[in-house]
């Protein structure tokens, strides 16, 4: 056969395959192994509270002789302190949360219709949180607030998280304003509309992402919020963050691995939720079109 | 009758004027077109009647009511934005239906009308896209059916056929004349295409830096341009300059020197120099037939335009030329050299002397 003429002969390029094959599985190896050592780093942290949130000791450790449900009781006892807590940031997120995305909509909305140097020098003010070290950020604020009587109030620590997470809520806002054609706001006045008709009817409505990244966003930092907490509050605020640091600092008490557990928890179930629902609009979404 | 009356409408920014006394009457159901170059004033003065650029002097009225002051959304003036500026997140028939639901109109009257708008325009089968999922073409249609929609006094075009490709462009031209014709609406429309404006207007009115240059029917602007920006840039034309002599009535026109009594428009300048102009299709290679004028002149290059081909001249006196000319498909047969061109005396004009 002609083919014969076009075989290999030697030995010498069999091995250079070899060597070749031998980098091709190296190529492919070395990266998967340095993803999941990546992803290791990212999540082990993460799930080692859950072992020790079930632990039958009242310190935080593993689970020795057995599994304990004691901790996550405890949470749920009212004169522990962990519900009143929970409930506490919760209602001062979801009114921060409301009041930073109203006010950085009213803002980027207005900076955007009237572009300008004012709107800019404005917008640089806005995200100056995001600059400043919050420490630096929680001893003015103690100086200032002290003034004001506004120390340890539900108020006080209410502004607070609405300035720290305006840089945010403005980005996220923001960032959905730039892919709107400000063409459309001269269209709806040119067909009748008047401002508030053109702000929710036009304006809002195109926004719907960058709202929800907003909420989302500025209820993640007011949910976070330690550094200034621990300056301004002492006795009547005491949000989630501020009872597991008092509860670390004082007994190490597992209860913070039971509560991080929750969270974990609720996280999860919050991404598959979305992951579901996502999934089910695009399918709707592809079979409309055919 | 006139309906729009633009009077003495003036705008400034800081010490640019971007309008300069403008004064312009547009009938009831006219077609007119501004045209110009960018930065002529046209969409300034769009915008001014529009009521998004506020005139720093000068009246507009609409019948005989002064609308200078009056706000966009009180005007009832259709709009069409260069880039449509649909509303993304409505539907092609809720597009259509925002003026309505403004106005108040009630369910069943909003249903009817944006059926008869989707009819007009052709887009019966798109109501419940979203303007991202139309082309530019479709998207064009649903700008101009929601600005008919609500049965505006007058249509205001901001170069809305300037991002489609060029096919696209001649068809939408006629469905603007279509529109035009079957709604009866007055349409004041902006371009920089001077083809756009000759296909489709009453009347043009020609910008030239913040200046009204000309208005007049298309063809009156083609053939007596009023000045040689208009001879040039509008026209197309041949511009070249001449020498006359007001003692001899005679001229020296691209080479020759004549005596051409009838092309005597008062065209008497201090220092005899007149600006003619000829059209490319005008200018014709070959020898003169009697009655027309023979040009010795120079054959440049020859570029290939696809209805024919341009010849670049260039004339004894060292001005260049431009001759168009149809040809088969072998190409025309002429070489770079010198070349025998002929035109009639009637293909000649001259530009009135400037007024000053």
């Amino acid at each position: 056969m002609s083919d014969t003429s076009l075989a290999l002969p030697a030995e010498a390029p069999a091995r250079a395959n070899r060597r070749a094959g031998l980098m091709r599985s190296l190529e492919t190896w070395v990266p998967r192994v340095l993803t999941w050592v990546l992803l290791g780093f990212l999540f082990v942290p993460m799930l080692v509270v859950i072992p020790v949130a079930f632990t039958d000791r009242s310190y935080l450790s593993m689970p020795v002789d057995g599994l304990s449900m004691q901790h996550f009781r405890a949470l749920a006892d009212p004169s522990k302190g962990w519900i009143g807590s929970i409930l506490t940031s919760a209602v001062i997120g979801v009114v921060s949360a409301l009041s930073c995305t109203a006010l950085a909509a009213a803002f980027s909305i207005g900076a955007w219709l009237h572009a300008g140097r004012w709107p800019s020098l404005m917008r640089v003010i806005l995200l100056s949180p995001l600059i400043v070290p919050p420490i630096i950020y929680a001893v003015g604020m103690v100086r200032l607030w002290s003034a004001l009587s506004l120390l340890d109030t539900w108020f006080g620590n209410i502004i607070i998280h609405v300035i720290l997470a305006m840089p945010l809520a403005v980005l996220a806002i923001s960032g959905a304003l730039g892919n709107l054609d400000p063409a459309v706001v001269r269209a709806a006045r040119s067909l009748g509309a008047r401002p508030p008709m053109i702000v929710t009817g036009v304006i809002l409505p195109n926004l719907r992402a960058g709202l929800a990244a907003s909420l989302l966003l500025s209820f993640i930092v007011s949910w976070d919020e330690i550094t200034v907490t621990l300056f301004v509050t002492s006795r009547n605020i005491v949000t989630l963050p501020r009872r597991i640091w008092t509860s670390i600092n004082d007994n190490v008490d597992p209860a913070i691995a039971a509560i991080a557990s929750l969270m974990l928890l609720i996280t999860v179930l919050g991404l598959l939720a979305r992951l579901l629902i996502w999934d089910r609009r695009g399918a709707e979404k592809t079979n409309h079109n055919n | 009758m006139t309906f729009l009356t633009i009077d003495g409408l003036e705008k400034s920014y800081g010490k640019v004027r971007a309008l300069e006394r403008i004064s312009l009457g547009v009938a009831e159901g006219e077609f007119v077109t501004l045209l110009g170059p960018s930065g002529s004033g046209k969409t300034t003065l769009l915008m001014s009647v529009a009521g998004f650029t506020e005139p720093t002097a000068g009246r507009i009225l609409l019948g005989d009511q002064d609308i200078t002051r009056l706000d966009p959304e009180d005007r009832d003036f259709g709009f069409v934005f260069q880039g449509y500026a649909l509303f993304p997140h409505l539907s092609v028939a809720d597009n259509i239906a925002f003026p309505l639901r403004v106005r108040k109109w009630p369910r069943a009257r909003i249903q009817a009308r944006v059926e008869e708008m989707l009819a007009l325009v052709g887009l019966e089968a798109m109501a419940r896209r979203k303007p991202a999922q139309l082309s530019g073409g479709q998207q064009q249609r649903v700008a101009l059916a929601r600005a008919l929609s609500f049965g505006p006094r007058m249509m205001l075009l901001d170069e809305p056929l300037s991002a489609l490709d060029r096919s696209l462009r001649d068809s939408m031209q006629q469905e603007l004349k279509r529109l035009h014709r079957e709604t009866g609406v007055t349409f004041l429309y902006v371009t920089h295409d001077q083809e756009e404006a000759y296909a489709m207007s009453d009347r043009i009115a020609v910008f030239h830096r913040g200046r009204l240059v000309q208005s007049g029917p298309p063809r009156e602007i083609y053939a007596r341009p009023a000045n040689s920006f208009v001879a040039g840039f509008i026209g197309g034309n041949n511009l070249f300059t001449a020498r006359h002599d007001p003692h001899s009535g005679e001229i020296d026109l691209l080479g020759r020197r004549l005596r051409l009594g009838h092309l005597d428009p008062g065209l008497h300048c201090a220092d005899g120099k007149v600006t003619g102009w000829i059209r490319p299709e005008a200018l014709r290679p070959g020898p003169a037939a009697p009655g027309e004028l023979e040009l010795a002149l120079t054959l440049e290059d020859i570029s290939f335009a696809g209805t024919g081909d341009r010849l670049f001249l260039r004339s004894p006196d060292g001005q260049p030329l431009i001759a168009s000319q149809t040809s088969g498909p072998t190409g025309p047969a002429f070489r770079p050299g010198p070349i025998t061109c002929a035109v009639h005396p009637d293909d000649i004009g001259f530009l009135p002397a400037r007024q000053t």
